[in-house]
């Protein structure tokens, strides 16, 4: 290594000073001899000193002279030809040098998994403190190392666990598997891996932010139920759209835009209860991967985000489990080897009991049967085949109901009323990790998503107004399939490069609207099924890209994906180039920019902008095409030994062929077309996000603040002038704060304030003199804001290990100061006194002051 | 007793979930100034006949709508360019009214109305011709709706004329004790018919057959210009039936009106804002207006009706 850099120097030197030693022109008395005998007359000429050791020259070797030698640069050229030696002119003096011998390369190549429980982790960082060089583990653990022959000190690292050095004497391919231990110290606990200054694949990407599952579990939560999504808002960037929910805006997109991954698998409603709670058990997640901006080629079919929610895969060694009994939850995760060391498993469900507490109380009453529950449950299970192979399954359903049967009965005839809805999701997946060589990993992934709605009603009556039975049943369904296999590959030719490729290929079967009716009395009256809105598509990806490091502070991602979509006899194509840079300016310092084009090519119908399940998901259209968005985005970022860290980050999205319902509610010119009741529009929206975090120490926590701004425009709305899109919000700053003063003792605190949303308000009406209607005037689209919204939640976790189990009870309060946070305006009429009435604006708040307390266990 | 802790239990969780709270918000709202609102909506034959208004404030004391009436303002009536009348603001009706002016197809009309602290508004309208309905036909219980109920059968057929584009309104319902106003009931009529426009709830856009408001029936000749159209409405069988009081029988009838854009444009308009009064977080309602500077709608229509036997 020092001869390296002494070479460096001598060629630094010698460009500097020129070469005029070795072009002098010299005469020689001999023309045959030693090496050695020539390089003596050579250094007793006048002015010419040769520096050299007889180990890197071979002194004796016989040299013939052809006569053509003028200079000493032709002489020496003569005398070491064959000779691994190089001369440089320094100072007045020819050094020889030896030739480096070229080194062999070798790679190291393995899992990084937790020591504890096999689980194997992703984003590890790997890291040659010798040669500076570095790469990181992938989605499911595997890294690969490729660096010379040499003895490499190589650095693992991961948040939250026991980082561990390799001193390694690489002289063949070796294969390392790493097991780290999770940190014992809990206040150590990493909060948000934006920055993390050692992961040298991943900081490529602006706007990427990963989370651990500790920080889900550490800050306050609505009603003690840690939420993965709620957890996503209170970094900077990413909002809620209402108050409660877990729908997301991430800068200035809608909620659809966001693709939301449920270990790699599109789930199209990621919530319970409305979008109180998403659809993620906190005990079961790993981690969770969020990107903002500078998507690489492996991601698309989403505009603004892309939320990448990685479950655990259960403990490899150990059998254990965790819990909780909540107000409204009670959830339990078991998990363990099948196979001690090979194999394993997990399993984890949740269910709300509202319905199970009522049960008692409905006794006396007609209602026979009373059903308002969520609940979901994951399988998971893991298991290698051979050396090279991991076969993986998973499956996920959860499930939203709500049922009444009621019984009534007369004198004359008995009725039974039965009602109900529910809505849900189930994804499965078999995936095949093989690792074809020490460079080469891959992927084969099957994988099944299938969001679905349904409502019905039967009511059966011994008797009707005509003395007949009657059986009257109608029922409505909407639903969306996917199926879809892919084959990722991960490539590793050396640490400069990680490329990764792959292609897939979806079926998508929509089901928009389903409705069945059916009606007996003496003769069936109706017997209806219209189902002519199932729709088949297919959507086809390819990509590449490449994790370059150009230079030892220069580092690129460089993708390109290819998609298309065939809906209809109609074909769709998008080429979406991706370009993302970091440089680094120092140790501390780095800077970032990125430019990417996303598409995405199916549409979400919604009026509420809730996240509703009647929300109905449509393909693109040739009326209606794919939406496009165009986001630059650049940042700088500071981190001091991952102790303090600060990022800000500049962004500007371009938004095309957004959609909007047409001026109030669908009003269809042709029953059976969606399409004319929305509008094609633009959107524009822009920003700066700054993030302080820290992350070591009892207290942990962040500090962001964005400043941004999001308008849509749309050729009939509005008078086609822009306006502010209804979660635009100027400013914005967060705080979450974690104190873990002892290991039996954490508390948590986080605090919000945002702009209130953008919201249409009439400022003047008038009547109809012909219907009487009251016809309210407005000044624009969004022009008025509703208050600002604040809230503060804490949260206090008691842990007590016991002899068999370690338990906590957490007790917290949502919105401590209570404040009214606005939900929605309305104009209220109030009767003031006979024929007087008064009109004023009313403001609706969701949520008040909310104490919970909750119970959780762990053995 | 331990009924009595589950009901409190259940209470206290449905409490803390959906206790919202309502509290009076001030809104910054712009400056008011009242603008004029003008209605007129003329039959071929009719004389012309407008009301005046003003827009009102938002918050605040509500007046009722005959307050809001413009008395003393000055409405001038042309035909084809050239000043016909002055309007005369009669107070039992409370309109402004032209003795000796009616519509007559083919010709334009317009009103420019003044009125001291209010902009001149003027708008423009032109009467249509009629459209005759060349058959009509009824079937009383022909079919059931989804939702098992009675339904009438409505059939009518006529002749789009090719050489305009036309909008019309259907208008189905049972004759009044209450003369010719357009009548308070409304109920649901039903049509697989394409050209008919239907009224979607977000719930389910791609739901067919939709409850369409019996006297808000809506159709373009985007589809049919020029030709012979059959159309086939259902309505409710409840709403239909005849009806005898004090000796007179009120029968169903089927009012067909040939008007304008801009009065298509105002009846759908005002159907999605009944449709959107009780959902907060639907986008506003941006009614239309054919009056310049200000509000409401200046049309002129023919009208053909048919009594239903």
């Amino acid at each position: 290594m020092k001869l390296r850099l002494l070479l460096l120097l001598l060629i630094a030197s010698v460009a500097c000073e020129g070469q005029t030693l070795l072009s002098r022109q010299v005469v020689l008395t001999r023309n045959s001899g030693t090496a050695g005998q020539f390089l003596d007359e050579l250094d007793s000429i006048q002015g010419i000193t040769l520096s050299y050791s007889s180990g890197v020259i071979d002194l004796s070797k016989k040299i013939q002279t052809t006569g053509d030698e003028k200079t000493v640069e032709d002489f020496l050229k003569t005398i070491l030809k064959g000779q691994p030696v190089r001369y440089r002119e320094l100072n007045g003096k020819i050094f020889f040098l030896a030739d480096e011998p070229v080194k062999k390369k070798f790679t190291i190549s393995g899992y990084i998994s937790d020591n504890k429980s096999g689980e194997r982790l992703i984003g590890a960082s790997l890291y040659d403190e010798q040669t500076k060089q570095g790469t990181t583990s992938n989605t499911y653990g595997f890294y690969s190392l490729t660096l010379e022959q040499d003895s490499v000190k190589l650095l693992v690292s991961y948040s939250g666990y026991t980082s561990q050095a390799f001193s390694i004497d690489l002289k063949e391919d070796i294969l390392l598997n790493i097991a780290l231990d999770p940190k014992v110290v809990l206040n150590e606990t990493v909060v948000v891996n934006a920055e993390s200054k050692t992961n040298t694949q991943n900081r490529t990407l602006p706007g990427k932010i990963d989370i651990n599952s500790s920080l889900i579990k550490s800050v306050p939560a609505l009603l003690g139920e840690p939420d993965v999504l709620k957890t996503l808002q209170l970094l900077p960037g990413i909002q809620a759209g209402n108050e409660g929910t877990s729908g997301l805006v991430v800068r200035g997109g809608s909620a659809d835009q966001n693709l939301v991954l449920l270990d790699g698998i599109p789930v199209y409603n990621a919530s319970h209860a409305f979008g109180l709670f998403s659809i993620f058990n906190a005990d079961a997640v790993n981690s969770v991967e969020v990107l903002k901006s500078g998507f690489p080629a492996s991601y698309g079919g989403r505009l603004s985000s892309v939320i990448d929610v990685h479950m655990r895969e259960g403990d490899k060694y150990n059998f254990h489990g965790e819990g909780g009994i909540g107000m409204i939850f009670s959830k339990l995760t078991l998990e363990g080897p099948l196979k001690k060391g090979k194999s394993s498993f997990l399993i984890s469900a949740r269910r709300t009991y509202l319905d199970l507490l009522a049960k008692p109380i409905l006794k006396s009453t007609s209602i026979g049967k009373f059903d308002l529950f969520f609940t979901d449950i994951i399988l998971k299970t893991n298991f290698p085949i051979g050396k090279k192979d991991r076969i993986y399954f998973s499956f996920y359903t959860g499930k939203d109901k709500f049922r009444t049967i009621e019984d009534f009965s007369t004198n004359e005839h008995t009725q039974r009323n039965d009602y109900g809805f529910s809505w849900g999701n189930i994804t499965a997946m078999t995936r095949l990790n093989h690792v074809y060589s020490k460079k080469l990993f891959s992927n084969l992934t099957y994988n099944y998503s299938r969001f679905g709605f349904d409502a019905f009603t039967h009511s059966v009556l011994t008797e009707d107004m005509n003395g007949n039975p009657q059986d009257y049943q109608q029922k409505y369904l909407s639903s969306i399939q996917d199926h879809n296999i892919k084959y990722d590959v991960d490539y590793l030719p050396s640490p400069k490069h990680f490329i990764k490729f792959g292609t897939a290929v979806t079926l998508h079967h929509y089901r928009p609207g389903v409705t069945q009716s059916y009606l007996k009395d003496t003769v069936v009256r109706i017997n209806e099924r219209l189902e002519n809105h199932s729709l088949y598509t297919g959507e086809y990806d390819l990509y590449a890209e490449d994790d370059v490091r150009l230079s030892d502070r220069l580092k690129m991602n460089i993708g390109m994906r290819l998609t298309g979509f065939n809906v209809s006899n109609s074909l769709f194509f998008s080429v979406q180039p991706r370009l993302n840079a970091l440089y680094k300016l120092n140790d501390k310092w780095s800077l970032k920019g990125s430019a990417v084009k996303m598409n995405q090519y199916i549409h979400l119908l919604t009026n509420s902008n809730m996240g509703l399940p009647t929300d109905l998901w449509v393909p693109v259209t040739k009326r209606i095409p794919q939406q496009v968005s165009y986001q630059f985005s650049g940042g700088i970022s500071y981190s001091q030994h991952k102790f303090i860290e600060v990022s800000m980050e500049i962004y500007y999205k371009h938004l095309q062929r957004v959609i909007e319902y047409k001026e109030g509610l669908g009003f269809n010119t042709s029953s059976n077309n969606w399409e004319d009741l929305v509008e094609l529009g633009k959107g524009k929206t822009y920003g700066a996000e700054w993030l302080l975090q820290k992350n070591k120490g009892k207290l942990t926590g962040l500090l962001s603040y964005t400043l941004s701004k999001s308008t849509r425009t749309f050729d009939n709305i509005n008078n086609g002038k822009p306006f502010p899109y209804k979660y635009d919000r100027r400013h914005e700053i967060k705080m979450a704060l974690v104190w873990k003063p002892s290991r039996r003792l954490e508390l948590g605190c986080d605090w919000l304030f945002s702009t209130g949303n953008a919201v249409s308000l009439p400022v003047s009406y008038y009547y109809n003199p012909a219907t009487g209607q009251t016809i309210d005037i407005y000044s624009g689209r969004n022009d008025f804001r509703m208050p600002a919204y604040h809230r503060m939640d804490v949260s206090v976790k008691m842990i007590k290990q016991k002899r068999t189990h370690e338990r906590s009870w957490v007790l917290g309060i949502y919105n401590v100061y209570n404040h009214q946070n606005p939900f929605f305006i309305y104009r209220r009429t109030t009767y003031v006194a006979p024929g007087t009435f008064q009109a004023s604006f009313r403001q609706i708040s969701l949520f008040p002051i909310l104490p919970s307390f909750s119970y959780q266990f762990k053995f | 007793m331990k009924n009595f802790i589950y009901t409190i239990m259940i209470v206290a969780t449905l409490l803390l979930l959906f206790n919202a709270c309502e509290t009076d918000k001030e809104i910054k709202l712009p400056a008011y100034h009242p603008k004029l609102v003008v209605h007129g909506y003329m039959a071929l034959g009719d004389y012309f006949t407008v009301a005046v208004g003003k827009t009102l404030n938002i918050t605040g004391t509500i007046v009722p709508d005959t307050a809001s009436y413009v008395k003393d303002a000055r409405v001038i009536l042309f035909e084809n360019g050239i000043r016909k009348d002055t309007l005369l603001y009669d107070s039992a009706t409370q309109r402004y009214t032209s003795s000796k002016i009616i519509a007559i197809t083919a010709n334009t009309y317009k009103i420019i109305v003044e009125a001291a602290g209010y902009t001149t508004v003027e708008a423009t309208a032109t009467a249509p011709s009629v459209v005759n309905t060349e058959l009509v036909r009824y079937q009383q219980n022909a079919r059931f709706s989804s939702d098992g109920e009675a339904l009438n059968d409505v059939t009518f057929r006529f002749h789009d004329p090719a050489a305009e584009q036309n909008y019309y309104l259907l208008e189905l319902n049972r004759q009044t004790p209450y003369g010719n106003t357009r009548p308070d009931i409304e109920f649901c009529v039903y049509t697989y018919d394409p050209v008919i426009e239907q009224s979607q709830s977000d719930f389910n856009p791609f739901q067919n057959n939709s409850c369409i408001g019996s006297n808000s029936i809506l159709f373009t000749d985007k589809k049919i210009n020029g030709s012979d159209k059959q159309i086939t409405i259902s309505g409710q069988a409840g709403y239909m039936t005849e009806m005898q009081y004090n000796n007179d029988v009120y029968r169903p009838y089927l009012k067909k009106y040939n008007i304008s854009s801009a009065f298509y444009q105002y009846v759908k308009d005002g159907i999605t804002l009944r449709n959107l009064q009780d959902n907060p977080f639907a986008q506003p309602v941006t009614v239309s207006s054919n009056i310049s500077n200000g509000y409401g709608l200046f049309t002129i229509y023919s009208v053909t009706v048919d009594t239903l036997r």
